[in-house]
């Protein structure tokens, strides 16, 4: 089954998928962090809901909690990680056709935080992203 | 021209993306013409760079490294290395 992408339902399997993996688990056994990822329209994107933010509280190979926060409504939460990138780029990185690295060496993928702490845990952030691959995105 | 592998041993980490991108894009602007940076591995748990080079010589390679990169991630270990392209089996 495929879900609307951003959307609380996707969201929510997420969620169960990254609390259910085990390699997730043991590749970010060490990882404290939450994080902020703002999806924003593409260039010309005249769609209404974007920009939106998804928060995830990643917390030592569990997500402790989730939610979409919307920008129009709520600031952004301070959270140790603010990752920008326009919806394209991210259907791209979940569906495997951009790779996490070069997207933030291309800068298509925005993070603000701690880049050492981000470059020394580079499995998780890849192994997350292994993660969010596994929810469908409805097209 | 030949290749080298060189080992750095990253001792600090960039804080921030732009300074990691910026860096690394001012090695790689330095590096055309007779040196050529080809590919990198990061080993995380090590915190080691794996750096794959082709170029006349080391002294070509070094030019190439910013002021400061030395100290952030010193080179511990440097050869000139063989290609072996699996690619050449088909």
């Amino acid at each position: 089954m495929a879900y609307p992408f951003p959307s609380d339902e996707w969201l929510q399997v997420l969620v169960e998928v990254l609390n259910s993996d085990e390699r997730y688990a043991d590749v970010a056994k060490n990882w404290e962090g939450d994080m902020t990822v703002v999806i924003e329209p593409e260039g010309g994107d005249e769609r209404q809901d974007l920009p939106v933010a998804v928060y995830v509280d990643l917390w030592h190979g569990k997500c402790r909690s989730a939610r979409l926060i919307d920008m129009e409504q709520e600031e952004l939460p301070d959270a140790a990680f603010t990752l920008r990138a326009r919806i394209d780029h991210i259907r791209k990185l979940f569906n495997g056709q951009l790779d996490p690295i070069q997207a933030m060496m291309t800068r298509r993928l925005r993070v603000e935080g701690n880049m050492a702490y981000m470059l020394r845990n580079v499995p998780t952030v890849l192994d997350f992203v292994r993660c969010c691959q596994k929810v469908p995105i409805k097209e | 021209m030949p290749y080298y592998l060189l080992v750095h041993k990253v001792e600090e980490f960039p804080e921030s993306q732009d300074e990691w991108i910026d860096q690394w894009r001012e090695v790689r602007k330095k590096a055309h013409g007779d040196v050529e940076w080809v590919h990198s591995f990061l080993d995380p748990a090590e915190g080691k760079l794996y750096c794959q080079w082709k170029a006349e010589n080391m002294e070509a390679i070094v030019k190439c490294f910013p002021p400061g990169i030395q100290e952030q991630a010193p080179v511990e270990y440097s050869s000139e290395i063989i290609l072996f392209d699996m690619l050449w089996l088909d």
